[in-house]
């Protein structure tokens, strides 16, 4: 009969510390090649459009500079599925990889770099 | 069996609280036995044959994948599958290899699912929450080998997308014998516990030539005695050089359908344990790089199956020469299991029917609201007192 | 037991052709042989065949649609692959259903889709798996195109 040992487990787990894990997601340990949060380095970007071709979601658009002669890629995070198509075409290997999980968020569309700031940030 | 005059429609469906398919059951009971089912789907229809003709061949792997979270990683690799039986390429071993063991790793996790979910529709929730405890471990192993634990994104035309570090197989072998010494303590109180036995023998029978005639796939033909497996009749990845058995049972009901899945279970574990041991070593692209792949397709048809969790998964891709696929055809093993199944659920009692519908592998909700059919054809609602006096527990006690 | 006596078998209807993989063969029928293609495949298999897919494709440059019955027949591990062609402005094809009862959602996913007509499926209905607006249409044809808002 196995009701007894179904009841043993369920009354050891009583006194033991529970298995879930609340938010924040700090606590939880993503692995260290977990596909999380990407950002583009601009210095090495060549503004080939391979990455906004390629994107199964079509969130990256590419947006025209002002003073600059290419146009660079802007990532919607909202649209993003984290596929890292972009990061495996990228001729120049322009892509930097992470393992931050995204943050939960309440808008639709969420912009979190532009090409501006990043040129804006270097020349000032 | 009936002195009441009318036969009821009660709607089943479409929200269910605990798994993923909405789905709606109309069902007319006379008294309590079902005479007659009409399933209405098509609550999660998003045209994905439609959205597949409009994007690349390479976009579509990705759109493919997210048909199904829990076999994401097998709509993946069908897909992959007929894209070169289009092209004509062979994948290199290692990348065969290295499917294969995700494609187990989903196996085990959404049996356990199943089983956890049919646990919680029978009332039995401890035994759902102690399985998903320990599944967790699996979805864990997932986003270690593949950088995700739900969408895998691992499949890739001609290979795979990521390599396996030799670091990573120990952490693979220790989880996995803790997940074994674990489902021999599940498979015991599941041929054991008196509650479920009686509540899952005896309930939901096909015969042999039942399950054959009307389609029937995956564990739900192999319960009814049915040898039929895609990894063993059209063999495709590394299960020709694996060696496994294929697990059949001749009772028919639900609880050889979930016992099928038990062992299931520990057949894959020790595909997964054989894999690790004997990985060969290569490239897992059969380009120079990944960026080398081709874009232009050229004319003509491919088919790809893979032996999913539920069952046989079939694609069918027709191209015509350009960037993008002409058609795309999609057969999921439930379509087959749950529309062409309904003919377990007839002369059942109302109170079976949630542990059939779960052991396909969909799941089924609660009631909203009653309506009375008439004999004549008339309809109008009856308040619940003089429901009861129809009902089969009622009966009993007069 | 292998090809040659599957290609006997069907030698009056058309040729056996394989593909490039081991054990998937493909023939072209006509449309009004389907049903004795079929009850002849079930006789002599004694049954073990399953119906896996019924795959409608819409060829509208050449006026047809064709459909391709996916068979597999268990005791010689074989897919087959019936391919048949109906006319796109009169699509229409008898039913297996009283053969092989496991087409009556193969054919309902068809029927709604595709917009082919099976005489004698008593389970057909409009809709099916599209929503109620889109109870008239039949989006997977060519020449379909989605209303913008």
């Amino acid at each position: 009969m196995s009701l007894p040992k179904i009841m043993g487990e369920a009354l050891r787990n009583l006194f033991k510390k529970p298995s879930t894990i609340m938010e924040p997601p700090d606590k939880i340990k993503p692995t260290e090649d977990y596909r999380g949060m990407h950002r583009v380095n601009y210095d090495k970007c060549i503004g080939c459009s391979l990455c906004a071709i390629e994107c199964p979601a079509m969130a990256i658009t590419m947006v025209p500079i002002p003073d600059k002669k290419k146009r660079y890629p802007k990532i919607d995070y909202g649209k993003c599925v984290f596929c890292y198509r972009c990061v495996e075409v990228c001729p120049v290997n322009a892509y930097i990889v992470s393992n931050e999980k995204p943050k939960s968020n309440t808008k639709r569309q969420i912009i979190l770099h532009t090409p501006e700031e990043w040129f804006s940030r270097k020349e000032g | 069996m009936s002195e009441g005059k009318y036969i009821v429609e009660i709607p089943v469906g479409p929200q269910h609280p605990a798994l993923h398919e909405p789905i709606s059951l109309r069902i007319k009971v006379d008294g309590e036995q079902v005479i007659d089912v009409n399933v209405v789907a098509g609550y999660n229809h998003r045209g994905v044959e439609w959205l597949a003709e409009r994007r690349t061949f390479y976009q579509n792997i990705f759109l493919v994948s997210r048909v199904c979270g829990i076999c994401n990683a097998v709509h993946g690799a069908a897909y992959v599958q007929a894209v070169e039986d289009l092209l004509g390429i062979e994948v290199p071993p290692r990348a065969r290899y290295l499917r294969t063991l995700v494609m187990e790793l989903e196996r085990i996790h959404s049996h356990m699912l199943i089983l956890a979910v049919l646990a919680e529709v029978l009332g039995f929730e401890t035994l759902f929450m102690l399985m998903m405890r320990d599944r967790e471990r699996i979805m864990y192993l997932k986003e270690l080998v593949t950088g995700n634990r739900v969408h895998a994104d691992y499949m890739f035309v001609g290979g795979v997308r990521r390599d396996l570090s030799t670091e990573k197989k120990d952490t693979i072998l220790k989880h996995l014998a803790y997940i074994e010494e674990r489902m021999k303590y599940y498979e015991k109180v599941w041929s054991e516990d008196p509650i479920i036995l009686k509540r899952t023998q005896g309930i939901g029978i096909a015969t042999k030539s039942q399950a054959l005639a009307h389609s029937l796939v995956g564990p739900v033909a192999r319960g009814s005695n049915v040898k039929n497996d895609v990894r063993f009749t059209d063999p495709y990845d590394a299960y020709d050089e694996i060696p496994f058995n294929i697990i059949t049972r001749d009772e028919g009901d639900t609880w050889a359908r979930m016992m099928v899945r038990i062992d299931e279970i520990y057949e894959s574990i020790n595909m997964i344990k054989y894999i690790l041991e004997h990985l060969p070593t290569g490239p897992i692209i059969p380009w120079k790089n990944i960026k080398a792949a081709p874009r232009r397709f050229p004319k003509g048809e491919g088919i790809g199956r893979v032996e999913a969790p539920r069952g046989e998964l079939l694609y069918h891709i027709v191209s015509d020469g350009g960037v993008k696929p002409y058609r795309v055809k999609i057969r999921t093993p439930s379509i087959l299991n749950i529309h062409n199944g309904v003919f377990m659920l007839l002369n059942q009692y109302i109170a079976d029917i949630p542990a059939i519908f779960t052991s396909f592998d969909p799941c089924i909700s609660c009631a909203e609201r009653v309506t009375v059919i008439d004999k004549e054809g008339k309809k109008k609602n009856i308040p619940w007192r003089k429901l009861a006096d129809v009902s089969y527990v009622r009966k009993l006690f007069r | 037991m292998g090809a040659p006596s599957l290609s006997e078998l069907l030698r009056e209807f058309g040729e056996l052709k394989p593909y490039k993989r081991v054990n998937r063969y493909y023939i072209n029928i006509d449309s009004s042989q389907l049903r004795s293609v079929i009850k002849k495949l079930k006789e002599a298999y004694n049954g073990e065949i399953y119906l896996s897919s019924i795959t409608p494709v819409d060829y509208i440059k050449d006026g047809v649609i064709e459909v391709n019955y996916e068979i597999q027949i268990l005791p010689i591990n074989t897919l087959i692959v019936l391919k048949t062609k109906i006319p796109r402005d009169n699509a229409v094809i008898d039913s297996i259903v009283d053969i092989l009862p496991g087409a009556k959602v193969l054919e309902q996913e068809a029927h709604d889709l595709m917009g082919i007509s099976f005489n004698g499926n008593p389970y057909l209905r409009k809709p099916f798996l599209l929503p109620e607006e889109l109870a008239e249409e039949t989006p997977l044809r060519k020449d379909w195109k989605p209303k913008t808002r």
